[in-house]
C-alpha cells in the first residue's frame, strides 16, 4: 500500500504536467493567461498569476521534471522511515515553485521565494541525523533567505517609484523607473535576491554544501528548478530593469566570475556529485553572463540553455544517484567497468554527457552554438566573457568523458550491491531521450522558445532553432573548446593535483570561509546580547521594566495623566473605602511576610477585593471569573510552593528592599492617577451601543459580555485560547524537562 | 494528604461543580457564565479531587490526557467557525437554528455555543495541564 502510494503521487504532478501541456497552443499564440484572486485591502495586495511564455517553459520544467524525479525517488529512498515526509516536502516544494514562477505580483513572487527556501532548507536536512546535513540546510536557508529580503527591499523601493507591486504595471513605468534616483539601489538589493538564489559568486558556496541533500533532490531543486529561479526573476524584471550599463555591469561580472569558479572548482573533485554542483555553478554563470548581455539573441541562448542544462544535469545527478545506490561510492577515480553491470545507466550517462559536451547532434550543441554566437555578435561583449566561456565549455568536455566514458568502461573493479531497479531508470533514460530528441528536431521547441524569450524582452520575436549553423566563428570555438576538452581529459590526473594545492592554499580566502566568521561574529553577539537582556532574573527584569514605565509617565504623561486633585477624593463612596483598605491590607501583607504561602493567600485576598468591585459595578461575569481566577492562582501556587524546599524564604539584600519599595510605590501611585485620569474623561460609548443594540438581534443573546466573546469578536478568542493552549503546553514542557533533567543520572 | 472529610466532601462536590460548569456553560449566553467560567469551575473541580485523591486519579478518571481538551477544545472553535463558512459567510460568522416550542417560546441553539464549548475545555484543559504536572510526584 504504501509502496504504491507514489503512483497515486506521480499521477497528481502529471496531471499538472498535462495541464501546462495543453496551455502550449494557447501561449505560443500571444496569448497570457490571467487569474486573480482579491487578498489585502491596505495595502492593496491581490493574488494575481499570470501565465505566459516565460511562466510556462518553467512551470513545464518543474511540473515535468517533477514528476519524473518523483518516480526516481520512489525507488532511491525506497524503505525510507521518513518516506512520507520526504514527499511532503517535495510537493511543498513543486507548489511553491510553480507559485513563484506563475505570480504576477512581486509580494506574491517574495513569499514564494522565501517558501522555497524553507522547502529546500527541509529537503537538504532530510538527513537530519547528520551534522553535515543540518549546517548546509542552515547554511542554504541563511544565504538564500539573507538574499531574499535585500530583495524584498528592493521591491519596496519599485513600489515605491511606481505605486504598484504587479508586474505588468511596473514594467509599463519602465521610462519612470529608469529616471528616477532610487533605480540604482533597487537593482542592486533584488540582484543581491537573484544572486544568492542562483548561487552566483560570491554567494555560491552554499550549492556545494547543498549536495548533502538525497540526489533526488539535488537533481531537483539544485540543478534544474530552484537555483534557476534567480534567473527566473532577472529574467521577468529584464524589461524592466535590464539593459543598463549598472545591469549589464553587474551581471557579466558576476556571471563570469561564477562560470570561472565552478569550472576550476569542478576540475579539482573526484566526488561525482560535487563536480556536478560545481558545473551547476558554471551553467547558472552562464546563464547569468546571457542575462547580462541581454541582446535577443543571448536571450534565446539562455531560453534554450535554462532546458538543456535542467535535461541534461537533471540526468548526471539521477545517474550518479543510481551508481552510489548501486556501489556505495561516488567517488571517480575509484570506478570503472560499470558497463558490464548497468547497460541502461551507461547508455543513458553517454547521451546526457554528449549534450552537456554539445556535441553535434545534440541539444546541448544547439545551444552552445547559440551562446557562442551572442557573445561573438554583441558589441558589449568583452573578449573576456568569450575566453572565460570556452574555458568553462573545455572544462565541460573534459568532465563529460569523464562522466560518460570512464567510470563505464575499464576493468570492472566494482561489486554492485544490487540491480538497478525500473523506477530509478526512467527519469535519467527520459532526459537522455529527450537531450537526443531535441538535439536532432530543436525545431520543436522553437515556438515555447519564442514564447518565453518574448516575455523576456518584452517584445514579441520569433525563434527559429537548427541542428547546423553552418561553418562560422561559433563552430570554430566549439572545435577550440572540444579539442581543449580532450586535452584536460588527458591531462586530468596532473591538472587536478595542481588545482587541488591550490585549493588547500586558498582555503582561508574564499567567500566560505568569511560565511563561517560572519556567522561565529553574530553568535557572539547574539550570546552578548541575550545575557544583558534575559538575565534569568526576576527582580532584574520587573526593575527594567517598571523603571523604564515610570520614566516615561514622568517625562511625558505628567500634565495630562498625572493631575489628581485632593477634592477628587470626595466622590468616593464609604464602601468603595472599605474594599479599597482591604486591597491595601492584602498587598501590604503580601509584601511583608517572610513566608511564601502567607503572601500567596495575602494576594488571593487583594484579588478578591478586585473582583468583589465587580460586583459592586454591576459586572456579574467579570467578578465570577476574577473570583475563579484568583482561585486557581491560589491552588497553582501554593502546588508551586509545595515543591520549592522548606527553607526556600524571601531574604534580600538592603538595597534591594529599598529599590523593590520604591519602584513598587511610585509605580502603584502613577498606575492609581492614571486610571483616575482616564475615568475622568468622557467615555466613547458608540462600541458599547453597538453592541447592547445589535446582541439580540444580530447573536441571539443577552449576556453582552459573552455575545462579544464567542460572537462579535470571536476571532480574538479563538487567539486568545490558542495561546493559552500553547503556555499550558509550554509549561508541561518546561516542567517535564526538568523533572526529566533531574531523573537523569 | 489523606483527610476523611475531604474525601468525602470532594466525591459529591466534584460531581456538583462539574454539573454546575456545564450549567454555567450552556445559560452562559444570555445570563452571567460561559464557556470560560464553566471551564474554571470544571478545572477547579477536578483540582479539589487531585488534592483529595492525588494526581493519578484524577488521570485515571478523566480518561483522557489534559493536553487532549486542549485540542479538543481548540478544533471545536475552528470548526463552528466553519458552519457559516458553508453559508458564504465570513469565518466564525454565527449560524442559528431556531426551533418552535409551545406555547410561543423557541429553543434557539447555533454555532457559538460549539465555539463556547470550545473555550470551555481549552480553559478546563490549560487549567489541568498546568495543575496536574504541578501535582504530579516526583518519584
Amino acid at each position: 500500500m504504501k509502496r504504491h502510494a507514489i503512483w497515486l503521487l506521480a499521477t497528481i504532478s502529471a496531471t499538472l504536467t498535462l495541464y501546462f501541456f495543453a496551455q502550449l497552443p494557447l501561449i505560443t499564440g500571444g496569448n497570457i493567461l490571467l487569474q486573480e484572486f482579491a487578498w489585502l485591502s491596505t495595502p492593496k495586495i491581490v493574488l494575481s498569476f499570470a501565465l505566459d511564455g516565460l511562466s510556462l517553459l518553467l512551470s513545464l520544467l518543474i511540473s515535468g521534471i517533477g514528476t519524473l524525479i518523483l518516480i526516481y525517488s520512489s525507488g532511491y529512498l525506497r524503505g525510507d522511515k521518513y518516506l512520507g515526509r520526504f514527499y511532503s516536502f517535495f510537493f511543498f516544494f513543486m507548489a511553491s515553485m510553480l507559485g513563484l514562477v506563475l505570480s504576477s505580483n512581486l509580494i506574491l513572487t517574495f513569499i514564494f521565494w522565501e517558501l522555497t527556501s524553507i522547502a529546500s532548507f527541509f529537503l537538504i536536512g532530510f538527513e537530519s541525523h547528520r551534522v553535515e546535513a543540518r549546517s548546509a540546510a542552515t547554511q542554504a536557508l541563511l544565504v538564500t533567505s539573507a538574499g531574499g529580503l535585500a530583495m524584498l527591499m528592493g521591491f519596496i523601493l519599485l513600489f515605491l517609484i511606481t505605486g504598484s507591486y504587479e508586474i505588468p504595471a511596473i514594467i509599463e513605468s519602465r521610462e519612470k523607473i529608469r529616471g528616477h534616483a532610487l533605480y540604482l539601489p533597487a537593482l542592486i538589493l533584488i540582484v543581491l535576491g537573484a544572486f544568492t538564489k542562483s548561487a552566483q559568486f560570491p554567494f555560491h558556496f552554499w550549492l556545494p554544501s547543498a549536495m548533502q541533500a538525497p540526489t533526488p533532490v539535488s537533481a531537483y531543486l539544485h540543478s534544474a528548478t530552484m537555483v534557476k529561479a534567480g534567473i527566473f526573476l532577472l529574467a521577468r524584471l529584464n524589461p524592466v530593469l535590464g539593459g543598463s550599463d549598472a545591469w549589464f555591469m553587474l551581471l557579466t561580472t558576476a556571471g563570469t566570475l561564477t562560470l570561472l569558479t565552478g569550472s576550476f572548482m569542478a576540475l579539482q573533485q573526484r566526488d561525482m556529485k560535487l563536480v556536478l554542483a560545481y558545473l551547476t555553478l558554471t551553467a547558472l554563470g552562464l546563464l547569468v553572463l546571457l542575462l547580462g548581455i541581454g541582446s535577443p539573441m543571448a536571450i534565446n541562448a539562455l531560453v534554450a540553455y535554462l532546458v538543456i542544462h535542467a535535461l541534461y544535469k537533471g540526468g548526471l545527478f539521477l545517474i550518479a544517484g543510481i551508481i552510489y545506490h548501486a556501489t556505495g561510492s561516488r567517488h571517480m577515480n575509484g570506478l570503472s567497468g560499470l558497463f558490464r553491470t548497468m547497460k541502461w545507466t551507461a547508455l543513458a550517462a553517454a547521451l546526457c554527457s554528449l549534450s552537456m559536451a554539445g556535441m553535434p547532434f545534440f541539444f546541448g550543441f544547439v545551444g552552445k552554438e547559440l551562446i557562442y554566437a551572442s557573445l561573438l555578435d554583441s558589441d558589449s561583449a568583452s573578449w573576456v566573457s568569450v575566453v572565460a566561456t570556452t574555458v568553462s565549455m573545455m572544462a565541460l568536455t573534459a568532465l563529460a568523458l569523464l562522466i560518460g566514458l570512464s567510470m563505464f568502461f575499464g576493468p570492472n573493479t566494482t561489486q554492485n550491491r544490487h540491480g538497478t531497479s525500473l523506477n530509478l531508470l526512467i527519469a535519467p533514460v527520459v532526459f537522455a531521450l529527450l537531450g537526443v530528441a531535441f538535439g536532432l528536431a530543436p525545431n520543436a521547441f522553437a515556438k515555447l522558445a519564442g514564447a518565453a524569450s518574448s516575455a523576456i524582452l518584452g517584445h514579441s520575436i520569433e525563434v527559429s532553432l537548427s541542428v547546423w549553423h553552418g561553418f562560422n566563428p561559433p563552430l570554430a570555438l566549439s572545435f577550440i573548446s572540444a579539442v581543449g576538452g580532450f586535452l584536460i581529459y588527458y591531462q586530468r590526473h596532473r591538472l587536478g593535483t595542481l588545482l587541488r594545492s591550490i585549493v588547500s592554499r586558498t582555503a582561508s580566502l574564499t567567500p566560505r570561509h568569511g560565511y563561517h566568521i560572519l556567522l561565529k561574529l553574530l553568535k557572539m553577539l547574539s550570546t552578548k546580547q541575550t545575557r544583558f537582556f534575559q538575565s534569568g532574573s526576576l527582580f532584574a527584569y520587573l526593575s527594567w521594566l517598571l523603571g523604564s514605565l515610570i520614566i516615561i509617565l514622568l517625562t511625558f504623561g505628567r500634565e495630562k495623566w498625572l493631575n489628581v486633585a485632593l477634592s477628587d477624593f470626595r466622590s468616593i463612596l464609604y464602601y468603595e473605602w472599605v474594599l479599597g483598605f482591604l486591597m491595601i491590607l492584602g498587598a501590604l501583607n503580601a509584601a511583608k511576610t517572610r513566608l511564601p504561602l502567607v503572601a500567596v493567600v495575602s494576594l488571593g485576598v487583594l484579588g478578591y477585593a478586585i473582583a468583589l468591585t465587580y460586583v459592586l459595578y454591576g459586572a456579574p461575569d467579570l467578578a465570577m471569573t476574577q473570583f475563579l481566577v484568583e482561585t486557581m492562582t491560589v491552588i497553582v501556587l501554593a502546588l508551586v510552593l509545595s515543591k520549592l524546599p522548606e527553607h526556600a524564604r524571601v531574604v534580600s539584600h538592603p538595597f534591594r528592599t529599598a529599590l523593590t519599595l520604591v519602584l513598587s510605590v511610585t509605580f502603584g501611585i502613577l498606575m492609581t492617577s492614571l486610571v483616575w485620569n482616564t475615568l475622568k474623561r468622557p467615555l466613547d460609548r458608540s462600541l458599547s451601543d453597538f453592541f447592547s443594540n445589535n446582541s439580540v438581534p444580530l447573536a441571539h443573546g443577552r449576556n453582552i459580555v459573552n455575545v462579544i466573546l464567542v460572537d462579535f469578536r470571536a476571532l480574538d478568542t479563538l487567539g486568545e485560547i490558542t495561546v493559552l493552549g500553547v503556555a499550558a503546553l509550554g509549561i508541561f514542557g518546561l516542567v517535564r524537562i526538568k523533572t526529566e533533567v533531574s531523573r537523569a543520572p | 494528604m489523606t483527610s476523611l472529610i475531604l474525601r468525602t466532601a470532594s466525591r459529591f462536590l466534584i460531581t456538583l461543580l462539574l454539573l454546575y460548569s456545564i450549567f454555567l456553560l450552556l445559560r452562559g449566553h444570555n445570563a452571567p457564565g460561559g464557556g470560560f467560567v464553566g471551564g474554571l469551575v470544571a478545572a477547579s473541580a477536578w483540582a479539589l479531587y487531585g488534592i483529595a485523591f492525588g494526581e493519578t486519579s484524577v488521570r485515571k478518571s478523566l480518561g483522557l490526557e489534559p493536553q487532549t481538551f486542549i485540542a479538543l477544545g481548540l478544533g471545536l472553535a475552528a470548526v463552528s467557525g466553519l458552519v457559516g463558512m458553508f453559508g458564504k459567510k465570513a469565518f466564525l460568522t454565527g449560524t442559528w437554528l431556531i426551533m418552535d416550542l409551545e406555547q410561543g417560546r423557541k429553543l434557539e441553539i447555533g454555532s457559538p455555543l460549539v465555539f463556547d464549548l470550545g473555550v470551555y475545555f481549552v480553559v478546563l484543559g490549560t487549567a489541568l495541564t498546568i495543575i496536574l504536572i504541578l501535582e504530579e510526584e516526583e518519584s
